[in-house]
């Protein structure tokens, strides 16, 4: 799994894409099942892991949190 | 014989009779034929009074009983079988006649009141039979007999009806009535044509008993005897089938509550078994998704952080070891939820288990005793269904019964008329010279006034006698009342050669009408001389207007016959001296 899109990977498959994708459905905070149970209908992410690593993403660069078990967007 | 015909009123004519040849006779003046005829001179009225005096029928209001006649009393002074009678019948008492003259011997018969003997109109009509014919009825008396009433209104033929057929003196007359009383007359025997009757009535109430084994059978139903036995035996199997079914029958008194509970259990048992399938494919979904969802190697979080670094370096806000934290815990937890996920799945579908397992064995209970049981109302409609069956046979046993009744009957109808008709035949023949004498007499009278041959014809049917006459002469006016004469005058000829007898004949002006001329007087002169030499009695009423002059023969003067003229010169001049 590729972070940017090249030749071969568009951009929505790519980790920035499925990121952007992701982020759009959590706009408020969700379990992690609740929300891939949300997310997993969208062909573009392939798998569970594909997700994880999506969310691995965000969380270094800042743009999720995870506080009690809860995943929401950064409030910074 | 008649020997007077009087009255209490003193308008009334009275009129004395000799034996033999009578005449009466009605003048009527030029001014009558244009007043009502009603207002007739009284020959009618005479007929009606001799009646009247011998027992006929009354009504009120009619005949003699009108209001114009009240108080009017008449008496008849008559000998019969050597015996004088005077009788006297009251328009205001008609229930009863006053009796006299040789009535010694009648005591039984009557009661005395105000100093006169009484009789019963019934009583007199019974009399009046024996003494005339010599009708003796033995007690009881078959239910079909000639009567003194009907034997009467043949020697004293009354209104139009009585000119058509010798035979018959009234419109209406039954034909049993008609067989009975000619036989009676020409001396046959009447007792059969009684008894023919009485079969005809056993027949009428055979044809009702079939009707009533037939009528209101349903359509499709055939009412012989065979297709009845057939649904009676198809009946009875079907009854005792039926009562074993009732009688095995157990009612429970909750049936339908616990209908409706087991009902309500296989729904539930239904909607959670649905829930446990459903839950099962869930329970799948979530252990493959443990198996399956691969959870990416920590290492990749590596990958992944390097290339953040280098494409975006300065978005990083969290350090290598915080990232990898962060997906350990991620992974984790997921792996967590699902567990418990499958964990909490698998106790309630435990738990439905156990419900469904329950619900099961109580609806075995509950059907268990359903099928060994009946709703009350399932045994009501049954029951009721029994009683239909049961009342339908009932009813086929009755028609049936009818039919059998029927069949039976009939046959033995049939053998008792075969019977009945074998002594009629055989009787008849033992007759024959009887029956000769009288179509000898009636010829001769026929050759008197036609010359030609005349026959009476006696026969016995199926139906019983057939009587007729003829004389061979067509074309003659009049002929048929002629044949009236003649025959009358044969049996008053018979008769008076017998003991008792009634000696008596009257005719009324209506015997002559539309009759030639010539045959009129030939008439009148056979009459004369039969009564005359016989030794009955006959008259007869004629209009003047009518009378045959110019052809009685030399030497025959009607006038010495006239025992009464009636005129409607004045109101005095006719029979009552009134008009009404």
């Amino acid at each position: 799994m590729t972070l940017l899109p090249h030749k071969h990977v568009p951009t929505n498959r790519s980790l920035i894409g499925i990121g952007a994708l992701v982020l759009q459905f959590l706009d408020s905070p969700s379990s992690v099942s609740h929300l891939w149970e949300s997310v997993k209908a969208n062909q573009e992410i392939a798998s569970f892991g594909n997700f994880v690593l999506s969310l691995d993403y965000l969380f270094a660069i800042g743009a999720i949190e995870y506080e009690r078990g809860l995943l929401s967007r950064s409030t910074r | 014989m008649i020997s007077s015909v009087r009255s209490n009123m003193p308008s009334f004519r009275a009129i004395e009779f000799s034996s033999g040849f009578n005449v009466v006779l009605a003048d009527r003046t030029m001014e009558s034929t244009r007043r009502d005829s009603r207002n007739g001179l009284g020959k009618t009225t005479l007929v009606e009074i001799i009646h009247f005096c011998l027992g006929a029928q009354t009504r009120r209001n009619q005949g003699l009983l009108v209001g114009a006649l009240e108080g009017w009393d008449f008496t008849l002074e008559m000998e019969t079988n050597g015996r004088t009678l005077i009788v006297t019948r009251s328009t205001n008492e008609p229930t009863r006649v006053s009796l006299d003259g040789d009535i010694g011997d009648l005591a039984q018969m009557g009661e005395h009141r105000n100093g006169k003997f009484m009789l019963r109109v019934a009583d007199w009509n019974s009399l009046l039979g024996e003494l005339m014919f010599g009708l003796r009825m033995q007690e009881p008396p078959p239910k079909y007999h000639p009567t003194f009433r009907s034997l009467f209104s043949y020697i004293v033929r009354r209104g139009r009806d009585a000119f058509s057929s010798p035979f018959v003196h009234h419109r209406n007359q039954l034909e049993w009535d008609k067989q009975s009383n000619n036989a009676f007359l020409l001396d046959l025997g009447w007792e059969q044509a009684g008894q023919l009757q009485e079969l005809k009535d056993e027949e009428n109430l055979l044809n009702r008993l079939r009707r009533a084994a037939r009528e209101g059978l349903l359509i499709g139903m055939i009412g012989t005897l065979g297709n009845l036995e057939a649904e009676r035996a198809r009946l009875q199997s079907e009854i005792q089938r039926q009562f074993q079914a009732l009688q095995s029958f157990r009612v429970h008194p909750r049936y339908q509550e616990i209908q409706q509970e087991a009902n309500e259990l296989t729904s539930t048992i239904q909607q959670l078994s649905n829930a446990n399938l459903a839950d099962s494919r869930l329970v799948d979904l979530y252990r493959s998704s443990l198996e399956e969802d691969q959870d990416p190697d920590i290492d990749e979080v590596l990958g992944v952080y390097q290339e953040v670094g280098i494409a975006m370096p300065d978005l990083i806000r969290h350090r290598l070891e915080d990232v990898q934290e962060f997906h350990r815990q991620i992974v984790a937890n997921r792996r967590a939820y699902l567990q418990s996920e499958i964990q909490r799945i698998e106790n309630t579908k435990s738990q439905r288990d156990l419900a469904i397992h329950e619900n099961v064995e109580r609806r075995a209970k509950l059907l268990e005793v359903l099928q060994t049981h009946g709703a009350l109302q399932e045994f009501t409609s049954l029951q009721e269904l029994y009683l239909e069956e049961v009342a339908r046979q009932n009813d086929i046993d009755n028609r049936i019964a009818n039919l059998r009744r029927f069949e039976q009957g009939r046959s033995e109808v049939r053998v008792k008329r075969e019977l009945l008709l074998q002594t009629a035949r055989r009787d008849f023949e033992e007759r024959r010279q009887a029956r000769a004498r009288a179509i000898n007499v009636f010829n001769s009278n026929s050759e008197t006034l036609y010359s030609a041959p005349g026959n009476l014809v006696v026969d016995i049917t199926n139906n019983g006698f057939s009587f007729d006459v003829e004389i061979m002469r067509s074309g003659s006016q009049g002929i048929n009342n002629m044949k009236i004469l003649c025959y009358d005058l044969m049996i008053a000829e018979l008769w008076a050669s017998r003991e008792p007898s009634p000696g008596l004949l009257i005719h009324d002006s209506t015997i002559f009408d539309g009759v030639d001329e010539r045959q009129m007087a030939q008439a009148l002169e056979l009459a004369q001389k039969q009564s005359e030499n016989g030794g009955f009695q006959y008259v007869c009423a004629l209009n003047s207007d009518t009378l045959p002059t110019e052809d009685f023969s030399t030497g025959f003067d009607l006038n010495r016959f006239v025992r009464l003229r009636l005129t409607d010169e004045s109101e005095e001049g006719g029979l009552l001296g009134i008009r009404y």
